[in-house]
């Protein structure tokens, strides 16, 4: 996985967010793994950004899933901030992961939109 | 209405290839956008789980439209055996294939296996998933 793929964040001391850009695959699945596994490790709140992502794919749902119920056990919390509509959307619903994961759905466009309340200073620049 | 035939080799970085090649195919047959959102993951999918299989040599996948339904047939020689739907890890992949399509079938080869899984999709929105 390249820097470029995933941009990460730290609103406070132990808050960390993951923006995911483009496709996120079997491909990267190792490094995603590894990634979100430190991220829960180390922080208190989590937040998976995939209002960039343009495409996931089982395995990555899979290690949202595994990162999901370690911040669970660990007492932490771990969110997904997804577009309101689109692929990435679809693929949760069709996953039946809506009710699963917390998901935080932002209306507006990708990366341009206004955050969800909460969220205002969870990502900078 | 034009069908897809493609071979892959068994690698991870093909799989982008496979996904810009069918929604292709399904753009130049006009298919709708939730068709094609479903079809590429599911192709995309089924083509993950055969190139990774042990001794893989290729992956085959063609396509094709019959009135109102897409036909989709991944094909692949060697140890390809793809896992019973789950929420598993290994059978992750083909539970969403499950329900991204109407129809699922896997059909085993014997001796030098060549395993093929036919899916099948109406065009249009899908109104039951749990299908």
């Amino acid at each position: 996985m390249t820097v470029s793929d995933v941009e990460i964040t730290h609103p406070s001391a132990d808050e960390a967010v993951a923006r995911f850009v483009g496709e996120h695959d079997l491909q990267t699945k190792a490094a995603t793994s590894e990634l979100l596994a430190d991220l829960v490790a180390r922080f208190a709140r989590v937040t998976v950004d995939l209002r960039d992502a343009t495409f996931i794919d089982s395995s990555f749902l899979h290690c949202l899933l595994v990162a999901d119920r370690q911040a669970k056990t660990d007492g932490k919390r771990f969110d997904l901030l997804v577009a309101a509509t689109g692929n990435i959307r679809n693929v949760l619903s069709i996953a039946d992961l809506e009710d699963v994961l917390e998901i935080v759905v932002a209306d507006g466009p990708p990366a341009a939109g206004p955050l969800p309340d909460g969220f205002t200073q969870m990502i900078s620049d | 209405m034009r069908s897809l035939t493609r071979t892959y080799p068994c690698r991870l970085d093909e799989l982008s290839a496979c996904r810009v090649d069918v929604e292709t195919w399904l753009l130049e047959n006009d298919a709708d956008e939730e068709t094609r959102e479903a079809v590429v993951l599911a192709a995309h999918e089924l083509v993950a789980d055969a190139v990774t299989a042990e001794g893989c040599v290729g992956v085959h996948v063609t396509g094709g439209f019959l009135d109102s339904e897409i036909w989709l047939e991944v094909r692949a020689e060697g140890a390809w055996e793809p896992p019973a739907p789950s929420y598993d890890e290994d059978g992750f992949g083909i539970e969403l294939v499950n329900r991204l399509m109407d129809q699922v079938k896997v059909v085993a080869g014997e001796g030098r296996a060549s395993t093929r899984v036919l899916a099948r999709r109406t065009c249009g929105p899908k109104i039951d998933a749990d299908v």
